[in-house]
């Protein structure tokens, strides 16, 4: 059996320059095998049967289509292609509904193969990509959403889009998210959530800097996002937002701020998150949140809020496994 | 050639649903693959597990497992698993972890609690060791299927599996618990904690020696979550999402289960040691 690098490169070799001769080895093995190297040749096939004069090597549609079937192993696919001139080509024509997909796709696919160039093609009667060449140089989730800033693109493509959040460095989230903001209507909230997504993804602690003003947001899940965003944006402008987020009036809010202070070890935050731990009438969890970040920031302020907490707590029960950390910690505080 | 592949195209493209997306029913965004973290503790009771092999695609359950266990008196190291697995602690043992929790939340993409993770929380185990796996679709992603159960699953306590019980159950279940968690009944809501999926709840009834632990009252009464004391560990197995409602009782069925697990053989028994220590006075 041949390795399968070599299986690849040669089926892909007989379909991008002989299709009959790749047709004919490739399509028995695809209804038969479910074989990464057999999805991948198909791809190329099909390419050049699409487009026998052109330069493209992938075809993002194609490559949809097999990933319809071949869900992981086109993805595999995807990440060995030959990739370092590969064009996006997007043919609106072809499946007019679905080119939110097609587009998507297209941007993941672009991601993989040439992360660091980013200059995708998009081209089809309602996108002409001369409009956007001088975008080029853009990211390429900025340049999608960029392309149509008069609003033709269909809302879907945005969100859609947009949900290729990973591709968006997180310096650029910020701003993206305020031109969306300024863009879009309440009603397009959706993909100001999905902006928000952006934030979950690269490291970056300026990423937050523009987002304080989303911790007033209306729409629940747009705050929710904001506070499990902050673990990945460890930083000032994630610790100022989750403080606010702490005092929000859904609870599961306050237990992702909670949780995401700790897990960014935001000092300033200590004096708030001790308020809750002492105070019984807030949510439990939300309490049991503060003293694990308290505990995990190493803070001076979480045993006399411990203590304060234990004792203000008419639910001595529940008050059990606070009692261990309490022990714990003064066990800890005299061997110092 | 070029009209079939472009019929097989349009066919293939019209059955999408599945093509881009978190959601087993088709809806929800794709998420990127996740880089994964960890934030490990000195001293720790509980070593936290989550696989959500795409990060941000799939929602996290940290805070609300990691708070529970902080609640119930538990030192919480936490390991945000990326794609792969195979990222345990050095010195992850029964002594350094008393008990392991693992959750899986709405990854269905398998396998999202890799064969080679559960040799080594086997293995764990085996040396005495006490595991909390929750995850609705941890039998679907890792590719068992229904009968009688086998393997990891078997091994934490379930002697029968019916997947997907039905399948899309709908964002909103009623849950009890059973056994050692006997008074617990909550409404769960998928929304408040999962992104893309609602609730994919699997029936598994307990291996011989082993206890139903949790059952899902509806919308389809079944046993949905198992218990089993093998002498040499114990285990939780749960396909019911309990973290799906923060406000009501899951910090006490976390507790409950946590005091459980760490009382397992590996734990001190105080009047052997009072009598031990005594001896010394």
């Amino acid at each position: 059996m041949m390795p399968r690098l070599l299986r690849i490169l040669l089926l892909s070799a007989a379909c991008l320059l002989a299709p009959a001769i790749g047709s004919a080895i490739y399509m028995p093995l695809w209804v038969l095998q479910d074989r990464v190297d057999y999805v991948f040749s198909g791809v190329n096939l099909g390419v050049r049967l699409y487009e026998p004069g052109d330069t493209i090597k992938v075809h993002a549609a194609l490559f949809r289509v097999g990933e319809v079937i071949y869900r992981s192993p086109v993805s595999k696919a995807a990440g060995v292609a030959p990739g370092d001139t590969v064009l996006l080509h997007i043919r609106g024509t072809q499946i007019r509904e679905d080119r939110s997909a097609y587009i998507s796709f297209a941007i993941k696919e672009q991601r993989r193969n040439i992360p660091d160039l980013g200059y995708p093609l998009f081209e089809g009667p309602a996108i002409p990509c001369d409009r956007f060449i001088p975008q080029f140089t853009r990211d390429p989730v900025t340049c999608a959403l960029s392309m149509d800033p008069a609003g033709s693109l269909c809302p879907c493509v945005r969100e859609t889009a947009l949900k290729h959040r990973e591709l968006v460095a997180a310096r650029q989230a910020g701003s993206e998210a305020e031109y969306l903001r300024s863009q879009l209507h309440d009603e397009n909230v959706l993909t100001v959530l999905s902006a928000m997504g952006i934030l979950r993804v690269n490291q970056d602690s300026t990423a937050l800097e523009s987002m304080g003003h989303l911790v007033d947001h209306r729409e629940l899940q747009v705050r929710l996002d904001l506070a499990e965003s902050m673990p990945f944006h460890p930083g000032q402008a994630a610790g100022e937002i989750g403080i606010r987020l702490l005092d929000d009036p859904n609870e599961q809010v306050q237990l992702f701020a909670a949780y995401g202070l700790g897990v960014i070890g935001y000092e300033p935050a200590a004096p708030a998150m001790a308020e809750i731990l002492a105070d019984p009438n807030r949510v439990f969890l939300v309490r049991a949140s503060c003293l694990q970040a308290l505990d995990l920031l190493g803070s001076p302020l979480l045993l006399p809020a411990l203590e304060r907490g234990i004792a203000a707590d008419p639910d001595t029960a529940r008050m059990a496994g606070f009692r261990q950390h309490l022990e714990r910690l003064r066990k800890a505080a005299a061997q110092r | 050639m070029k009209a079939i592949v472009f019929g097989l195209a349009l066919l293939l493209a019209a059955t999408s649903a599945f093509a881009l997306t978190n959601g087993r029913d088709g809806s929800g965004g794709y998420g990127p693959i996740g880089e994964g973290w960890a934030q490990l503790r000195g001293e720790s009771d509980v070593l936290l597990l989550q696989y959500r092999e795409a990060n941000t695609g799939f929602g996290s359950l940290l805070p609300q497992y990691s708070a529970a266990l902080t609640a119930a008196g538990a030192v919480v190291s936490q390991i945000d698993e990326p794609s792969g697995g195979g990222n345990f602690p050095a010195g992850y043992d029964p002594v350094n972890y008393p008990v392991t929790f693992v959750i899986t939340t709405e990854n269905w993409w398998g396998p999202n609690f890799p064969p080679a993770d559960e040799n080594t929380v086997g293995n764990y185990l085996n040396a005495g060791g006490g595991v909390w796996l929750n995850g609705q679709d941890y039998l679907y992603g890792a590719g068992y299927g229904d009968g009688a159960a086998y393997g990891f699953p078997n091994m934490i306590g379930a002697g029968t599996i019916t997947q997907d019980t039905p399948f899309g159950t709908g964002y909103s279940m009623d849950v009890s618990g059973q056994d050692i968690f006997a008074g617990y009944y909550d409404s769960l809501d998928a929304y408040s904690i999962f992104l893309a999926n609602d609730f994919y709840p699997d029936t598994i009834e307990p291996r011989s020696g082993g206890a139903t632990a949790f059952r899902q009252e509806s919308p389809n009464p079944s046993s949905g979550g198992v218990l089993y004391d093998a002498g040499t560990y114990r285990s939780v197995f749960n396909t019911l999402e309990i973290a799906g409602s923060i406000t009501g009782q899951f910090d006490g069925v976390i507790a409950t289960g946590y005091n459980w697990l760490r009382g397992g053989p590996v734990a001190s028994e105080t009047t052997t040691w009072g009598a031990v220590k005594a001896n010394f006075r």
